[in-house]
């Protein structure tokens, strides 16, 4: 079975590729929430929650990016495969480096 | 498995031009990686100078929105092609290389600020872990800019009649696309380095 069959597709799509998202809408997503990261970082919350708050805003960005302006929602799933990947390892890698060297919460 | 425009397909029927760009983001995405760990291990090792308390959260701040501007301009430009609208195509793509270098300008002042208040690549374990890190970033950003500006001048896409409907797998089309993946990773790579070198040393 090709792998480009898994790749999401609308019958609309077929004959010119995929459908192709609000990409102004997501533009004024992304901006949206980069100003509230900003604002975050200004205030007086917990530091436990700004921390929360300012890494899922920052997966949320990467997610909208990653999705719709490369595409990785509409085409080939080896993409996303290649793509996060990369990322586990990179995770990976600084969070070993942060273990080594105490960083972690805990220790 | 059919050629698409003249380019053999892999095994997996998947353009190998478009593969290969992204098996490269995959492994900058390692690179990156490690350079935000070693950021992350020396980022207390100030020495007495400037650290990461003192970065200036407005001009990268700014510099974040240029660059999701810019991936804006980048996709509307794909989409143009699509669609035979290649005057349009032109100017998108000239539009998101002119914001490529507004924020190569606001690299090279805060750059230049930071040398100027003694902070470098020698001047401690943090400069030099900062400056690894966005001055790698800078870096894609002007061979990003580079590739933009050449699209325009080796006239891709020239090939493509005005109003004609353009196929995903157009070998033009795919040209301008893998520019575009690497121009988005670009900014991809921001959205990490700003909030985890920028924002949360500032909470």
């Amino acid at each position: 079975m090709s792998v480009e069959s898994t790749a999401h597709s609308t019958p609309e799509s077929e004959g010119t590729g995929h459908a192709h998202p609000n990409y102004v809408g997501i533009a004024i997503f992304l901006f949206v929430v980069t100003v509230l990261e900003i604002v975050i970082t200004f205030q007086s919350f917990s530091l436990g929650f700004m921390t929360a708050s300012l890494i899922i805003l920052m997966f949320l960005k990467a997610a909208g990016v990653a999705l719709y302006y490369m595409h990785l929602r509409y085409d080939s799933r080896v993409f996303s495969y290649l793509m996060v990947g990369g990322a586990m390892v990179s995770t990976g890698v600084i969070l070993a480096v942060a273990a080594l060297n105490n960083f972690l919460p805990g220790q | 498995m059919a050629a698409h425009g003249g380019h053999p397909a892999t095994s997996l029927g998947l353009d190998m031009r478009k593969l290969g760009m992204w098996t490269f983001i995959g492994s900058e995405s390692i690179f990156f990686g490690t350079l935000i760990a070693n950021f992350f291990r020396w980022r207390g090792s100030s020495e007495g100078g400037l650290g990461p308390e003192d970065l200036d959260i407005n001009l990268t701040g700014a510099g974040a929105f240029v660059l999701l501007m810019s991936s804006l301009t980048m996709v509307l430009a794909l989409a143009a092609m699509r669609s035979g609208r290649m005057k349009q195509y032109r100017l998108w793509i000239a539009s998101t290389a002119a914001l490529g270098i507004v924020f190569i300008g606001m690299q090279a002042f805060e750059f230049t600020s930071f040398g100027l208040e003694g902070l470098g690549m020698s001047s401690s374990l943090f400069g030099g872990a900062f400056f690894a890190l966005t001055g790698f970033h800078g870096l894609h950003v002007v061979v990003g800019v580079i590739w933009l500006i050449s699209l325009l001048i080796f006239g891709v896409g020239r090939d493509i009649k005005p109003g004609e409907q353009v196929a995903g797998d157009h070998h033009s089309f795919i040209s301008a696309e893998i520019c575009g993946l690497f121009w988005h990773f670009v900014d991809l790579a921001w959205v990490f380095i700003f909030t985890l070198i920028y924002l949360l040393p500032s909470i």
